[in-house]
């Protein structure tokens, strides 16, 4: 698959970048729940992925080695803020706790080639689900601005929300 | 409590981080209930995550961001250790009797040389005889002979200077540190060589300078190109791309951190605003990334910091005491 990709030079090593960037990005924030932190993670990711390009055995699928690089520094994080959670905040901590352990044998969708097609999926999408979900991660609204604009109450946003990503899970683990 | 049994909506709020402390419970509880319950829920945040559109940060400053950071592939182990030695006695011998003055003074060392002391707090410019002129940052010293030798124009900093160099192809220009030496024709550049910071900075600007360790030959030092800086650290020089506007900035009467540690930032604080800082521990996994203008109070600054950082001041007796929020 991706695993002949050569980022020997700073220009291959650009195009990788800028080609997976963004998706590093989604990656680690997932486990890290901050943005500012995500792209601190995945500058050092690919600053070690370059040092480390010279030795990469070519069975290595380079995308593979960044995703396993980041998880364990999102892994590393986690650990820190455990020791300095508030109490409020230990439930969160809970919860990534428990995420990061299920990625350890699971992949997320970020990681397959099937993100492209799920994003592409997202516009055949009947029209009142695609209504809620654009507002919600593509413009990134809050429930209850969406709530809001809609003129609907917060709970039925919720659901639908709820049933449209359901739908899309469904398709993207179906199309797999 | 209706809603607290509604899963999907805890579930939408959990991910919309709006869930309280309650809801969280609940959906922490009904996770544990069945292996299918958690993965039917990070399949749902995977999507959610995956999906997510807005506010991505650019690739293209992205990847200006990295690429100063990429390290070059040139890190030379130039100098034998022996070296560092003879550059330690270097130090000793450098150390003499000076006085502190409250203003930038010059001092007669011996009937030829003199040195410019740069107090915490304040900046200064000097004109040397080539008319050269050095602009001093905070906590700097810099001796010069007041009439400058027939071969060679040779003066030696403490601190950090911006060096703006009067173009003599006869006469080449040396800035001594305590362990290196920055040789040049006519050029602009920055040397930032405090004593408590454990490495040399030198970044050029314009023109061209080398490189080589006390005591060496500098045929066969480091040829720096402009835009480029010369970290030395550990017996070992590094070239890297420079951020110019960074490491200038300070002459600009602003201060610029990127990723800067709370040490190095509390150093620089201290030079600055002429305060005592203490930190509680060494806070080596904190960094600060920001810029200020120097209108800023240490206050106004500190205050700045505590916002992105966990960290807490106090004062006491005229010191400031840092300490790192674990709570």
């Amino acid at each position: 698959m991706s695993s002949t990709v050569s980022i020997k030079s700073k220009k291959e090593f650009e195009a990788f970048f800028k080609l997976h960037y963004s998706d590093m990005v989604r990656y680690a924030n997932k486990f890290v729940y901050r943005t500012d932190v995500a792209t601190d993670i995945v500058q050092e990711a690919f600053i070690k992925l370059w040092e480390a390009r010279e030795t990469l055995l070519l069975t290595v699928s380079v995308k593979a080695y960044l995703y396993k690089i980041i998880y364990n520094l999102s892994l590393n994080y986690i650990e820190q803020i455990k020791v300095h959670a508030r109490h409020h905040e230990s439930i969160y901590t809970d919860l990534m706790q428990l995420e990061v352990d299920y990625y350890k044998d699971e992949k997320s969708l970020l990681q397959e080639e099937r993100l492209v097609l799920l994003r592409k999926m997202l516009k055949e999408l009947p029209k009142n689900c695609y209504e809620v979900i654009d507002l919600s991660r593509l413009q990134g609204l809050k429930n209850k601005e969406i709530a809001n604009k809609m003129k609907l109450p917060l709970r039925t946003v919720e659901t639908r929300i709820y049933r449209c990503i359901s739908k899309l899970k469904d398709l993207a683990h179906r199309a797999g | 409590m209706k809603e607290l049994n509604d899963i999907e909506s805890i579930i939408i709020r959990s991910l919309d981080r709006t869930a309280s402390e309650t809801e969280l419970a609940v959906l922490k509880e009904w996770l544990h209930n069945s292996d299918e319950n958690k993965t039917l829920y990070f399949q749902i945040k995977d999507v959610w995550d995956s999906t997510a559109d807005n506010q991505m940060p650019s690739e293209t400053l992205a990847w200006k961001q990295l690429q100063s950071k990429l390290p070059s592939k040139s890190i030379l182990p130039l100098w034998a250790k022996e070296l560092v030695k003879v550059a330690a006695v270097a130090v000793l011998v450098a150390i003499t009797t000076y006085a502190i003055f409250e203003m930038p003074e010059t001092v007669q060392k011996n009937p030829s040389y003199a040195t410019v002391i740069v107090p915490n707090g304040s900046q200064t410019t000097v004109e040397l005889a080539d008319g050269t002129t050095v602009r001093l940052n905070s906590g700097s010293e810099l001796s010069y002979p007041s009439v400058f030798g027939e071969e060679l124009r040779e003066v030696t900093l403490k601190g950090e200077g911006y060096f703006s160099v009067k173009h003599d192809k006869e006469h080449p220009f040396v800035v001594s540190t305590n362990d290196l030496e920055v040789r040049v024709l006519g050029t602009e550049f920055n040397v930032m060589a405090y004593d408590d910071a454990d490495y040399i900075e030198t970044t050029l600007v314009k023109g061209s300078v080398s490189l080589n360790k006390k005591g060496a030959s500098y045929r066969n030092g480091v040829i720096l190109k402009p835009g480029q800086k010369a970290i030395y650290q550990n017996g070992q020089l590094a070239i890297n791309k420079a951020n110019v506007e960074l490491v200038t900035n300070w002459m600009k009467k602003g201060l610029y951190f990127q990723r800067t540690s709370l040490k190095e930032l509390a150093q620089r604080l201290e030079r600055w605003y002429d305060v005592d800082i203490i930190l509680s521990n060494e806070m080596d996994d904190l960094t600060f990334t920001g810029k200020f203008r120097n209108n800023e109070t240490i206050w106004q600054i500190l205050d700045v910091i505590k916002m992105t950082t966990p960290i807490d001041y106090k004062v006491k007796e005229d010191k400031i005491y840092i300490t790192q929020i674990n709570e």
